[in-house]
């Protein structure tokens, strides 16, 4: 880095350069101009309290040990990966066929707290729950492991109207620790 | 600060009141940054427990939001290393014909008053255009240079935020400076012309 690079770091950072410096620095102060001027222009706005994302908030602090943990949530989430895996087997033969108003039938079980679901497409039914949960304030985390399409999400406590209709709709039970945590596998086509 | 420091039940409670201090204030900074709102969403809260968990660390007689807001562009730029995002400068589009001409005559120029409203405009919007190619190309680079700008950051603080040593962050700053003429080359050129 010789004179000129800093000469234009000074400059960019709004501090007065040499007299000499004075030309080589109308680059990095056309940049500051334009950067300061972009900055007050911008129009990105969050609101300064928001009930949800406070929850949100308070649930990842649980997760990550600062706030007690009611019902092993934090210790269930990172090791429910590995459980998934081992009881995928055990979960297929306490799938219960129910009801529901997709067009094809939709298997669920539950195991170690996650609801499993089969689904012909279980990519486009994570994102329409996603969807869903978001519309109904929720932040939805999906992914994709094992070859199943997955959905997290901390749901607000006490749950809403419009979380629980969301959830009513798939035929998914209100977790009881408020921790939602869906898996979706290929239904075989019959 | 207190609060964490003692631990138990109010925690919660002073995680809320962090969070309507300076949720808006940083999830705006990490949107510019990050360019989604969801991801910046998740950066912020991912920030507000890393300021949990690293309370004990924070120097009282520094102010706060200052100390939370290098932790956040420290998990800025540890989001932008993920791979496939930082384009190599040798790879990038050079300066070319009459653009490479004016930035190389850059010295001789002032930086330009703008005659009008429409001038203005037109610079405006290319700075928007080229600035939006940097952030693509090389987001570490043009989120270090705004951040400069932005805050009149010193080498100390760009070298600590960025892990590196005194060398390594002078060499960073050059290589923001170059990139910078490269990308914002078409802005450049509007900028300077007509004089």
């Amino acid at each position: 880095m010789g004179d000129e690079d800093d000469n234009w770091f000074d400059a960019l950072a709004g501090r007065s350069g040499s007299e000499a410096a004075a030309a080589t620095d109308a680059h990095a102060r056309a940049i500051r101009a334009a950067i300061l001027s972009r900055s007050a222009a911008e129009e990105i706005r969050a609101a300064a309290e928001d009930p949800m994302r406070e929850a949100a908030l308070i649930a990842r602090a649980r997760a990550a040990g600062l706030l007690p943990v009611s019902g092993g949530r934090a210790g269930r989430r990172r090791t429910g990966w590995l459980a998934a895996a081992a009881l995928a087997s055990i979960a297929v033969g306490v799938t219960l066929q129910m009801n529901t108003r997709s067009p094809t039938p939709i298997t669920r079980g539950a195991a170690s707290g996650i609801v499993r679901i089969r689904a012909p497409d279980p990519s486009h039914l994570k994102q329409e729950l996603i969807r869903e949960l978001e519309a109904a304030g929720v932040h939805a985390r999906g992914y994709e492991q094992l070859g199943r399409q997955g959905i997290d999400a901390d749901l607000p406590m006490p749950v809403t109207t419009q979380v629980r209709e969301v959830l009513d709709r798939h035929g998914i039970a209100l977790p009881a620790d408020g921790v939602l945590q869906v898996e979706i596998e290929p239904a075989s086509t019959p | 600060m207190e609060a964490c420091r003692d631990g138990g039940r109010r925690i919660e409670g002073a995680l809320r009141s962090l969070d309507r201090a300076y949720f808006a204030l940083l999830h705006r900074e990490c949107v510019r940054a990050v360019g989604d709102a969801d991801t910046a969403r998740d950066l912020v809260q991912e920030t507000f427990i890393k300021v949990w968990q690293r309370c004990a660390s924070f120097r009282g007689e520094s102010e706060l939001l200052p100390w939370v807001r290098s932790i956040m562009r420290r998990s800025i730029l540890d989001k932008l290393r993920q791979p496939q995002r930082e384009v190599p400068l040798e790879h990038e589009t050079e300066l070319v014909g009459d653009a490479g001409e004016r930035v190389a005559e850059f010295s001789a120029e002032q930086v330009p008053a703008g005659e009008d409203a429409m001038k203005q405009r037109q610079l405006a919007e290319c700075f928007e255009r080229c600035w939006e190619k940097f952030m693509q190309a090389s987001p570490q680079h043009a989120l270090v240079i705004s951040w400069i700008a932005e805050d009149g950051m010193t080498h100390e603080e760009i070298g600590a935020l960025l892990g590196r040593t005194p060398g390594a962050t002078r060499e960073f700053i050059s290589q923001c400076r170059k990139r910078a003429r490269v990308h914002l080359a078409e802005w450049y050129s509007l900028a300077f012309s007509e004089r």
